[in-house]
């Protein structure tokens, strides 16, 4: 069977560390070690040998000095440099003496009696993150000299360092800090009056600058220009007078704001939203993913007291946002408060939701499903949202198909554009990995806007453009225009007025991908013929091509038929990146667990003999249910009062339910909501089951392109409030029916072996 | 665009077409300003950006960066006084002291008629006549203690003087 895996390679990929090296090609992102400057290094660079502190290391050409000790576990105190952005020399914290050997006047390198070859040290110690190492080098990081030099930059440095430390959002993981107190005097020598200014600045709704803390260093500066490709901000004023600015009557508004927090190396830029929340060393910090869109970048949770307080990248993630994200999930992210948690399930009984306790919420959902009645595909449907876990949404459909034995499942969050796509022979999202779009060569945008719903692949589809001057092509994006139109090649804001126009636009140049044009179409869309004609021949020409169609979360979406036209004439054997925008963080785990009416796990549609087979040997059981109703369907019903029982499953507080859902399903009599927190579909319920938050859940995320990642506890739940999968678990055994998994791994491990008997899994 | 048009357009795209980068132009365009304007407006400021294709805060940085550049309105007159080491040892701070009495103004303000504005700079590379005074960026007083403030002053005012009434002739 195409893709299939061996259990061991599964466990591998999924619980372990993927080496770098097998996922992207040394010549496009070299550095081998982390931490490191990834840009390119040709494949053929030659190699040189540098001695840093007596260790000898063979590096390529054109490597830093700093980077090479890095490589030799030596470090090196740094504030300027980045190993994401082009050095500048500017802080001197990294000065080092260097030296190399001299040569003869033919060219040979000149030895002393011993044999060994002669060095001259140049005359003022260099800094190391400017300076490319040559064949031959000498550099002496702990000796006197660089260490007196370091002492006296460092000096320098806190003289206007208003050494606030102990009041500072940044006391305790900041870099000055730390350097301070390696190198730094015990004492000040510098006793007259240090420059002031007024602070905090708000530079934005969400950072504060406070200017006395500045060194200088311009990496908020740099990340602007060099990664958002926003000039926002700027050193203004000379010398000691000299501070960071936004333009007057401007903020720092860019998508990716936040991240020149995490990059500035003293307390100078703040998260105005942390702002005195906690010390760093009181935060419990848990690794898990970001649930706001699809992208489902790494971050850290760092909680304190039970509750999330902050939000920042978790270090490298080299297949989806390497150190970056955006501001929607680091400032937009809402926790409720213990005080608003449900923690105990609720019953209407005489129209008043009481609590019961579990014991007999259990005891009422297990007289419930008895009834033989609830197989018909009328009486129950189990809606799950785009916000489960993998694991829970697995759970969640076999619960209903081989417990139940109904067939009416669905999520709220699921676009029907792209189950028709599926239906068709389609892929749900991206081929490749998130990060890999970087490598695109022609990037085309129908309806979409990324830069607003999937801001980290706008991110690497900016850097192709930046760095590998790949072709942007947007048409019908209205949203952002001056921050996206500037890095296009072809913009083409409106087309004409006519019905599917986008879609009608994407199939006119399909067929210009084939040579022909139908130019009765075009005149009617008002696009120029050799507009098109030029965008079909770039498309046709790229190595790596990108299009991302506008799904129904759009306003205007292209049709399944189109994408799959599109798809096929330009998919190629180890580039497939032509797909719908995904606009739920866990749409295409949820699809692929099952969580839909027409689909089992793995994707393999619901008549699937031979899936059944295997599916009634996992399970113990398992006859396919007849077909019900999907979400749609459901409320229409609901309306109709024609449905009975129904399961839903609250996503707040990652997204809220429109008003219209809510409504429909008030209309069900026996409604069963699992919420965190008194939501106003819970106050509509029959039986309210107090269910976790994200950062309470322990499970998977698949995201845009596929990538499966963990996600963690990130603190202790309320008592009270349990587990759907530890409810769903209880049910099924009072049931008859026991599901057991030990741990949600074992559910993924499940999962997955059915995800890689259908290809799903991407080597 | 408000401050860019008509004339003032023509020849800053005059100027902006003399170099091989549109960026170039930032600091000839800010003395096109200055010089119609006698300081450069934060309006100014966004078009220049615009012209040039860059962001405001650029160009920002760089009228704030060079002290000839005003961005706000300034005196006809700007005595720039050196404060620096040598001028210091040769008595500026009396100097300063003295301007600031006959002019009734604290540095960095302008006298209430718009005739003067006073600042304090750094080396004006005239050490061996030290202290000096820099007139409009163009006229060097040196030597100057604080006993022929106010006859430099009295001169100054009258040239202004004279310079308004040609102005309206």
């Amino acid at each position: 069977m195409a893709g299939y895996l061996k259990w061991d390679e599964l466990v591998r990929i999924f619980w372990g560390k993927v080496p770098l090296e097998k996922e992207i090609p040394a010549n496009i992102l070299a550095g081998t070690t982390v931490g490191l400057r990834r840009r390119e290094i040709k494949p053929d660079a030659k190699k040189v040998r540098v001695t840093i502190d007596g260790q000898t290391i063979e590096v390529p050409e054109g490597t830093l000095i700093i980077e090479a000790a890095k490589m030799l576990g030596i470090d090196i105190p740094h504030f300027c440099y980045h190993p994401r952005l082009e050095p500048v020399g500017v802080c001197r914290q990294c000065l080092v003496e260097v030296g190399t050997p001299r040569r003869n006047p033919d060219g040979t390198i000149a030895t002393d009696e011993n044999g060994n070859p002669i060095i001259q040290w140049m005359p003022k110690p260099q800094p190391s993150c400017t300076m490319t190492v040559s064949d031959g080098m000498v550099v002496k990081v702990k000796s006197e000299g660089a260490e007196a030099a370091r002492r006296a930059v460092m000096e320098f440095l806190l003289i206007n360092h208003p050494l606030d430390c102990p009041v500072c959002d940044r006391g305790g993981e900041c870099p000055l800090q730390n350097a301070a107190f390696v190198q730094g005097r015990p004492y000040s020598r510098f006793t007259e009056q240090k420059r002031t200014f007024i602070k905090p600045v708000a530079i934005s709704q969400h950072i504060a600058l406070d200017r006395e803390r500045c060194i200088m260093c311009k990496r908020c500066i740099r990340f602007c220009d060099e990664i958002v490709g926003e000039k926002q901000l700027e050193q203004v004023e000379r010398g000691w007078h000299s501070y960071i600015a936004v333009a007057e009557g401007e903020e720092l508004d860019n998508i990716f704001s936040g991240n020149v927090i995490d990059i500035c190396p003293v307390g100078a830029l703040t998260n105005l939203h942390y702002r005195f929340a906690a010390r760093p060393w009181e935060l419990k910090r848990t690794e898990t993913v970001c649930p706001k869109c699809s992208i489902n970048c790494s971050i850290f949770a760092d909680c304190r007291f039970n509750h999330p307080v902050r939000f920042v990248p978790a270090g490298e993630n080299l297949r989806v946002n390497d150190l970056w994200m955006c501001d929607i999930g680091r400032f937009e992210q809402k926790h409720p408060h213990i005080e608003h948690r449900l923690v105990t399930p609720l019953m209407r009984i005489n129209g008043e939701l009481q609590e019961i306790g579990w014991q007999k919420a259990l005891d009422n959902l297990v007289n419930l499903f008895s009834a033989s009645h609830l197989t018909s595909p009328a009486e129950f449907v189990s809606i799950g949202n785009a916000a489960m876990t993998n694991e829970e949404a697995y759970l969640f459909q076999r619960f209903a198909r081989s417990v139940v034995g109904s067939g009416s499942i669905d999520f709220f969050g699921r676009d029907p554009l792209v189950s028709e796509l599926v239906q068709r022979g389609g892929k749900v999202g991206l081929g490749v990995d998130v990060y890999a779009l970087q490598k695109a060569d022609c990037v085309l945008l129908l309806g979409c806007n990324i830069y607003r719903h999937l801001p980290i692949a706008w991110l690497w589809i900016l850097q192709a453009v930046k760095k590998r001057n790949a072709k942007l092509i947007v048409v019908g994006v209205t949203e952002d225009k001056p921050r996206m139109k500037r890095w296009a090649w072809k913009w083409i804001e409106e087309l004409g007025a006519v019905s599917w126009g986008l879609d009608k636009f994407a199939q006119l140049l399909a067929d210009a991908i084939d040579g022909a044009i139908n130019e009765e179409v075009a005149r009617s869309l008002g696009v120029e013929l050799r507009t098109i004609s030029e965008i079909a021949d770039a498309l046709k020409q790229a190595e790596r091509p990108v299009v991302i169609c506008a799904s129904s979360d759009d306003p205007q979406p292209v049709s399944p038929e189109t994408v799959l036209n599109l798809r096929r004439k330009l998919v190629k054997p180890d580039w497939d990146a032509v797909c719908y925008a995904l606009h739920h963080a866990n749409e295409r785990g949820c699809m692929e667990a099952g969580l839909t009416l027409d689909y089992l796990p793995g994707l393999r549609r619901i008549g699937d003999e031979a899936m059944w087979l295997v599916l009634q040997r996992l399970w113990n059981d398992g006859t396919p249910p007849q077909r019900g109703y999907d979400a749609k369907t459901a409320m229409q019903a609901a309306k109709e009062g024609k449905l009975q029982v129904a399961w839903v499953i609250d996503p707040s507080p990652v997204y809220e339910l429109p008003e219209e859902v809510i409504d429909a399903f008030a209309q069900v009599p026996n409604l069963i909501v699992s919420a965190s927190m008194k939501t106003k579909l819970a106050e509509k319920a029959w039986l309210v089951l107090p269910d976790l938050t994200f950062y309470e859940k322990n499970g998977s995320y698949t995201n845009w392109a596929g990538t499966v990642q963990i996600v963690r506890r990130a603190f202790e739940p309320p008592s009270g409030a349990r587990s759907l999968a530890r409810v769903l678990m209880a049910l099924s055994e009072r049931l008859g029916k026991p599901m057991s998994y030990p741990t949600p791994k074992a559910v993924l491990s499940e999962l997955e072996n059915l995800r890689a008997l259908s290809g799903l899994v991407r080597k | 665009m408000s401050v860019f048009r008509d004339e003032l357009l023509k020849e800053a795209e005059s100027i902006i077409a003399q170099y091989p980068q549109r960026k170039a132009a930032i600091m000839p365009l800010l003395w096109l300003v200055q010089e119609q304007l006698g300081y450069i407006p934060h309006d100014a400021i966004v078009e220049i950006a615009e012209l040039t294709g860059t962001t405001p805060v650029h160009v920002e940085a760089v009228v704030k960066f060079y002290e000839m550049f005003h961005d706000h309105p300034v005196g006809k007159c700007q005595l720039m006084l050196c404060t620096n080491v040598s001028c210091l040892l040769r008595g500026a701070d009396k100097t300063l002291q003295k301007l600031k009495e006959v002019l009734g103004i604290d540095v960095g303000e302008t006298t209430p008629d718009g005739l003067f504005t006073l600042e304090e700079v750094e080396c004006l590379a005239a050490c061996d006549k030290a202290p000096v005074l820099l007139v409009n960026a163009m006229e060097l007083y040196e030597n100057v203690t604080p006993d022929k403030v106010e006859q430099i002053i009295a001169e100054l005012r009258q040239r202004c003087a004279n310079s308004g009434n040609q102005n309206e002739s």
